[in-house]
């Protein structure tokens, strides 16, 4: 065990499943990562690094560049995986993902599914998610909300170094296709990762707080900022349970319903856009099946429904911060 | 914390209920019991129902055989956490008092919580630990560090609390995990927020504090037992009653919520009542008329035609409604009916005979009763009131008429007003001959006296009108040979 960043960590873990297993490639635009770079082919490893290394060790075959085509890379992906490879495909921005969404949900996830089980689609897309970086409306989005719409499509938001290896080692070794959403602001994050290969299951919830008062579910970068503010609330008393998903589909209804029904309130913190969002959609989950254990009314912590905006300012302003929920917190314990 | 002792004492039901049967014991001593779970069957004059228990714990004393009737209050039973010791159960049973005159809500008793039961605990309260199995949080710890299966963090953390022996649960959750539900199948209890939160809907948790009405011993109409608004809408605002005995400390109040009533879909007959009542007191304003009669020679005249009569019998009541004829006869300005342009005035005295009935009451006519014999009147009514009960009654038997005579002495009514039933413009209420003092022949003496009581539509009879035909009837009444004839 030792201290990682999450992208070191998810690093690691593409090296250790490639060298693992013989049919797991990474395909994607400069996942190679030196075109055009001083110091040749694996100097940069892709715009955030993710797959330096990788070249270097397992060569042309397994790690291809591509052309600057979504729906190629995902295609050609889908393809390989149906005749039995694991392949990784990377799409740079998940803000590009309509490029290639009908050979995700139409395609991919329907394999399996339309031909009557024989199928499998053993792939993964990973991808860069989430705000913060002011890279603008078209570089800044979550989808991981319309993404978990879809039947036959898996999907991970990590939070943490160790979740993104252990989580993404699942991927990569089942069977179904998933979109691996992995947030630009938490790359740099670090935290403790184990050195050997290990998994962390999907549909497996963690409670990273534990408390009486008020549950707190949050998704991605958003788990931090929950983190964050439990620890503040504890010291003056106010406890929270925090609960990271770690997956959208599946998802871990579960721990969140045995919680509310242990604190009766809860605070859902989601970076994506407020209607149809994972955050209503939990929040339709618990109301509709913990009713009688609410002793408030779910909050929801979102941005608004507006695109992203660019200016800093109005970037911070529009993400939800650890001040918004400290507050929406708060709102459901008034009356107490 | 000690654990709790929970009495089942007879509940009272109604509020005439004093005393009650147990028709069977549904659970025996050592069972777990659960929140709803109905441990006896109870009986009384008017109902059966079971004894729902409010609360969970382990049936640990019986102390009444099935049968009874045990009085109303009485201790039946004892319920008990598991940890609460046999002696601590004997000296609770031996220090019991009844609760005199509780009124249970509506429909099963709500046994008196040895702790009060509040909102849901805020976290900065202690959270009652019943420990039922008696392990300690390391030995719980102990117990999930060697699982080998997983538990959700949720229930891990619960059956360190409560000291739930985790080993006995299945693991049917997610992923296979130990679920909060399989601990608490495992322990045979609701755990955790679930035993000790009150399951109200938000909005009758606003009601209740709107109305200052304490929730906690409120049994709820909704699903799972949930409290509605509707059940708090009516509740009293409960008065606290003195309860003695207990042995967990200081006398708690007992607050009786809202009685939940049990719905019937209305009868046709119940609706053309609620029509024509509701008519009869809307469109006729009511006069009241009352007067005694001494019953002295009408009880004698009956018993001599009753004595010729051999087998049949006529009765005060077809005295009363012959002699009401009569009394229509000789003031036919009370033998009438109203209408919107139109007085109508009958030459012959249509009277109605009320009849009870299980669901119900109905009025069969008797016509041209000032024509009839007491005897004809007898056999007519008693044919009547047999087709009434039997639903044989056809639409010419009830309507029309112009009079009722409505009887409640048999049930020992002294006096009573009635509600005119139209388009009849007056009925006669008539209560109870009983013993009372009187003027007989210049002296105080009791005299077997009957009170009547006339309701008139003043619409059309007027109070001259209804006190001359009630002189008329009274002086029938009195002299009653006219009667027979």
């Amino acid at each position: 065990m030792s201290v990682k960043s999450y992208r070191d960590a998810i690093n690691e873990c593409l090296a250790q499943e490639m060298e693992r297993d013989e049919s797991v490639i990474v395909l994607g635009e400069d996942v190679v990562g030196g075109s055009g770079s001083k110091g040749g082919k694996e100097a940069i490893g892709g715009v955030f690094s993710l797959t330096a290394g990788l070249w270097g060790k397992f060569g042309d075959n397994r790690v291809m560049d591509t052309p600057i085509s979504e729906s190629a890379i995902v295609g050609a992906a889908a393809g390989a995986a149906l005749a039995g490879m694991r392949p990784v495909a990377e799409i740079m921005f998940t803000d590009f993902m309509g490029l290639c969404l009908d050979q995700i949900y139409n395609q991919a996830a329907k394999f399996k599914y339309m031909f009557g089980g024989k199928a499998k689609t053993p792939m993964v897309i990973r991808t860069t998610h989430g705000a913060g970086m002011s890279a603008a409306a078209q570089h800044s989005q979550v989808n991981y909300s319309w993404l978990t719409n879809i039947p036959g499509l898996k999907c991970a938001v990590p939070s943490t170094p160790y979740d993104a290896k252990g989580l993404l080692a699942s991927a990569i070794r089942g069977e179904d296709p998933v979109v691996f959403c992995e947030h630009k602001m938490l790359y740099m994050s670090q935290g403790e990762v184990p050195d050997e290969p290990y998994t962390v299951p999907f549909g497996k919830g963690n409670l990273t707080r534990q408390g009486k008062d008020v549950t707190i579910v949050g998704f991605a970068r958003m788990v931090t900022l929950a983190n964050e503010v439990a620890d503040k609330l504890a010291g003056e008393g106010i406890t929270c349970d925090v609960i990271d998903p770690r997956t959208t589909s599946p998802f871990d209804e579960e721990l969140v319903l045995e919680s509310v029904e242990e604190t009766g309130r809860l605070v859902i913190v989601d970076e994506s856009t407020p209607r149809c969002s994972m955050a209503s959609d939990v929040a339709g989950i618990v109301s509709s099946q913990a009713f009688e254990f609410l002793d408030a009314p779910i909050k929801m912590v979102t941005p608004p429904h507006t695109p992203i905006p660019f200016a800093p300012s109005l970037e911070w302003t529009y993400l939800p911060s650890a001040d918004k929920i400290e507050t929406a917190v708060r709102e459901t314990l008034e009356g107490r | 914390m000690a654990g709790k002792i929970t009495p089942i004492a007879m509940p009272k039901l109604g509020m005439e209920m004093t005393e009650g049967l147990i028709t069977q014991w549904n659970k025996s001593v050592g069972e777990i019991i659960k929140e709803g779970d109905e441990i006896a069957d109870l009986e009384t004059d008017k109902l059966s129902m079971p004894y729902e228990s409010h609360t969970g714990g382990v049936l640990r004393r019986i102390l009444v055989e099935e049968g009874g009737p045990y009085p109303v209050g009485q201790l039946l039973a004892v319920m008990a956490d598991a940890d609460v010791s046999d002696e601590d159960i004997d000296s609770f049973v031996s220090d019991y008092k009844p609760v005199e005159s509780a009124p249970a809500p509506a429909p099963a008793a709500a046994p008196v919580p040895a702790q009060p039961a509040g909102y849901a605990a805020p976290s900065s309260e202690p959270v009652p630990a019943p420990k039922a199995n008696g392990l300690d949080k390391a030995a719980v710890e102990a117990q999930i560090a060697g699982l080998s299966t997983e538990i959700s963090p949720i229930a891990a953390r619960v059956a360190m609390d409560e000291g739930v022996d985790v080993t006995k649960a299945s693991a049917t959750g997610r992923l296979g995990r130990i679920s909060l539900d399989d601990l608490e199948e495992a322990a045979g209890r609701p755990l955790g927020r679930k035993a000790r939160r009150l399951n109200a809907s938000p909005r009758a948790q606003r009601l209740a504090k709107e109305k200052g009405v304490d929730l906690s011993t409120f049994r709820g109409s909704g699903p799972n037992g949930r409290i509605l608004a509707a059940d708090v809408e009516n509740a009293p605002v409960a008065a606290p009653l003195p309860v003695t005995g207990m042995s967990m400390g200081a006398a708690l109040p007992v607050q009786v919520g809202a009685a939940v009533p049990r719905a019937e879909p209305v009868s046709n007959m119940r609706k053309s009542i609620a029509r024509r009542l509701v008519q009869s007191k809307a469109t006729a304003p009511h006069i009241y008329l009352r007067i005694e009669v001494n019953a002295t020679e009408l009880l004698k005249v009956r018993e001599g035609v009753n004595k010729r009569l051999g087998d049949k019998k006529i009765s005060v009541n077809d005295l009363l409604v012959r002699a009401c004829g009569l009394a229509l006869a000789e003031v036919p300005a009370a033998n009438v009916q109203y209408t919107d342009d139109q007085i109508l005035y009958f030459d012959q005295a249509d009277i109605g005979v009320a009849v009870a009935l299980p669901d119900g009451l109905i009025a069969p006519i008797v016509r041209g009763v000032d024509k009839k014999s007491a005897l004809q009147i007898s056999e007519e009514v008693k044919a009547l009131a047999g087709k009434a009960r039997g639903g044989g009654l056809r639409p010419e038997d009830i309507e029309g008429g112009t009079f009722t005579v409505s009887n409640l002495g048999m049930f020992g009514i002294q006096d009573f007003d009635a509600v005119i039933n139209p388009p009849q413009a007056a009925i006669l209420a008539v209560g109870a001959v009983e013993e009372r003092p009187a003027n007989v022949d210049g002296l105080l003496d009791l005299a077997p006296m009957m009170s009547l009581s006339m309701s008139c539509d003043h619409r059309v009879i007027d109070g001259a009108i209804g006190a001359q035909f009630l002189a008329a009837l009274k002086e029938l009444l009195e002299n009653p040979v006219a009667l027979v004839m």
